[in-house]
C-alpha cells in the first residue's frame, strides 16, 4: 500500500493506540523518552504500513514532548539551551545515520540491515542499561544525595577550548567542541536504534554532568526538535497519518502530564532505575528477534511457527517494558502522595498545641 | 504539599472549556477523517506545515485539558 491511499481505521486501533499512547506518554514524562520503541511495531501489528507507522509515531512525538517539556519546565527540570544545542546537533547526526543505514541496506539487504540494527541495539542498550542500573543502585544506597557531577563529567568540564557553553539549569559549563559532537553522536546512534533518548539522557547525565531530573526533562526538548524536523520530512512525502498520530496523542497527553507529575514525588535514583529497567527489557525483546533475522539471511534453520512465536514474544516483551514502567511510576506517585498527606497531617497536629 | 495547596480551587471552568475545544477538534478530524487524510497524504511543503500546525494546536488544546483534568482530580506536582 502506498502513502496516497487512506488507511481504514479499525475499532481495535481506536482502543489500542490511545492505550499505548498513554503508557508511552507516562514513560516519556518520567524519563524523557520511551514509547516509540513499542508504538511503531504496535501500529504495524495493527495493519499500518511500516513507513506510515514511523511517520505517524514521529508526528505524535513532538507535540507530546512539547507538553511534557512545558510541565517539567515548571518543576525546574528543563535546560532549554542545552536541549536546543543537543537537539539540533542530533538532527544533523540523524541525517548522516540515515545515509549509513541506506548504505547498509544496499550492501547487506533488508535482513542484513535488520541484523546490524539489532546487534547495535542489543550492545548499546545492554552496556548503557547496566551502567545506569549500577548508578541507580549506588544512588539508592547513598545516605546523602551527591549533587556533584561524576568523574567523567568533571574531566569533560575541565576541557575548556572556547566557545564555552553555559547551561544554567543543568549547572554545567561545557565546551562547544564537546557538546555538539556529543549531540551529533546521539543522533547518529538514534538513526540506527531509533531510541535516541536512551542515549541522550545518559549522555547528559554522565558526560555533561546534569542530574537525572534535568537530563530527563531536557530530553523532552531534544525529542521536540528531532520529532519536529522528522515530521516535516515525513509529512513532505505524505507519509504522516494525522488520524493515527492524534489517536496516540489523545492518550499520550494524559500520560505525559502524569509522568511529569510523578518526577516531583521520587528521588533521583528512581528515574535511573525505571530507565535502566526499560532499556534492559527492550534489549531482551530485540535479542529474542535476532534468530529470525539470522534465518532470513540463511544462517540459521528455524521453523516458520518458531519464527512467528519469537516475533510475538519480542512484541509482548516490549509491551511488558511499558507495563512494568507504568506500574513503577504510578506506584511511586501513589506512595509519594500518601507520604505527602501524612506529612501534612503531622504538620497540623504539631501546629495545634502551639496555638494560644 | 500544604493545606493551602490542598484547598486550591479546582479548575472546573478550564476543564470544561479545554475539554469542549479538544472534543470539537477531535470531532472535526475524525468526522472528516478520510477527507483530511486524503488532503494530507498529497505531501509537499504546505501540507507538511499544516500537519505540524495541527499537531501543535492539538497538543496545546488537549494538553491544557489533560493538565486541568489531573488538577481537578487533585493530582498535582509536589512543590520542591
Amino acid at each position: 500500500m502506498g502513502p496516497k491511499e487512506v488507511l481504514e481505521l479499525t475499532p481495535f486501533m481506536l482502543v489500542f493506540l490511545p492505550t499505548l499512547g498513554f503508557l508511552g506518554g507516562l514513560l516519556s514524562g518520567f524519563i524523557g523518552s520511551g514509547g516509540a520503541f513499542v508504538l511503531t511495531p504496535g501500529m504495524m501489528s495493527a495493519g499500518v504500513p511500516g513507513a506510515v507507522a514511523v511517520a505517524s509515531n514521529m508526528c505524535h512525538k513532538f507535540p507530546k514532548a512539547l507538553v511534557g517539556a512545558m510541565k517539567r519546565a515548571k518543576l525546574g527540570h528543563v535546560d532549554v539551551f542545552l536541549g536546543l544545542v543537543m537537539g539540533l546537533s542530533a538532527t544533523a547526526g540523524v541525517q548522516v545515520g540515515v545515509k549509513i543505514q541506506k548504505w547498509i541496506n544496499q550492501v547487506w539487504g533488508a535482513a542484513g540491515s535488520n541484523l546490524y540494527v539489532s546487534t547495535i541495539f542489543v550492545l548499546v542498550l545492554l552496556t548503557v542499561g547496566l551502567i545506569v542500573l549500577r548508578d541507580a543502585y549506588r544512588s539508592k544506597n547513598q545516605q546523602v544525595v551527591v549533587v556533584e557531577p561524576g568523574k567523567l563529567a568533571q574531566k569533560v568540564q575541565k576541557f575548556r577550548i572556547p566557545p564555552m557553553l553555559s547551561f544554567p539549569v543543568a549547572k554545567s559549563k561545557v565546551s562547544f567542541w564537546i557538546t555538539v559532537p556529543l549531540g551529533f553522536a546521539t543522533g547518529l546512534l538514534a538513526a540506527t536504534i531509533a531510541v535516541g533518548g536512551f542515549i541522550g539522557v545518559p549522555a547528559m547525565m554522565y558526560i555533561l554532568g546534569a542530574s537525572s531530573f534535568v537530563a530527563s526533562g531536557t530530553e523532552l526538548v531534544i525529542a521536540f526538535v528531532m520529532g519536529l524536523t522528522g515530521t516535516l520530512s515525513w509529512a513532505y512525502s505524505g507519509y504522516v497519518d494525522l488520524r493515527l498520530a492524534l489517536l496516540i496523542l489523545f492518550g499520550s497527553l494524559f500520560g505525559v502530564q502524569l509522568g511529569a507529575i510523578g518526577t516531583s514525588y521520587v528521588k533521583d535514583y528512581m528515574i535511573k532505575l525505571v530507565m535502566a529497567l526499560v532499556m534492559l527489557i527492550v534489549m531482551v525483546s530485540r535479542l529474542v528477534s535476532i534468530p529470525v533475522y539470522l534465518r532470513d539471511l540463511g544462517k540459521l534453520a528455524l521453523a516458520p511457527s518458531t519464527a512467528e512465536l519469537l516475533k510475538n514474544l519480542s512484541f509482548a516483551i516490549m509491551c511488558l517494558a511499558l507495563v512494568v514502567s507504568g506500574v513503577i511510576i504510578l506506584g511511586a506517585i501513589a506512595k509519594g502522595r500518601r507520604a505527602a498527606r501524612t506529612e501534612e497531617l503531622r504538620g497540623i497536629s504539631v501546629e495545634v498545641p502551639q496555638q494560644p | 504539599m500544604n493545606g493551602k495547596q490542598n484547598g486550591r480551587k479546582k479548575p472546573w471552568g478550564a476543564l470544561l472549556l479545554w475539554g469542549a475545544l479538544s472534543l470539537g477538534l477531535y470531532a472535526v478530524v475524525f468526522l472528516k477523517g478520510d477527507a483530511v487524510q486524503g488532503f494530507i497524504a498529497e505531501g509537499g511543503v504546505g501540507k507538511a506545515a499544516i500537519v505540524v500546525a495541527v499537531a501543535i494546536i492539538f497538543s496545546l488544546v488537549h494538553g491544557n485539558f489533560t493538565g486541568a483534568f489531573f488538577e481537578a482530580l487533585g493530582i498535582r506536582a509536589k512543590g520542591r
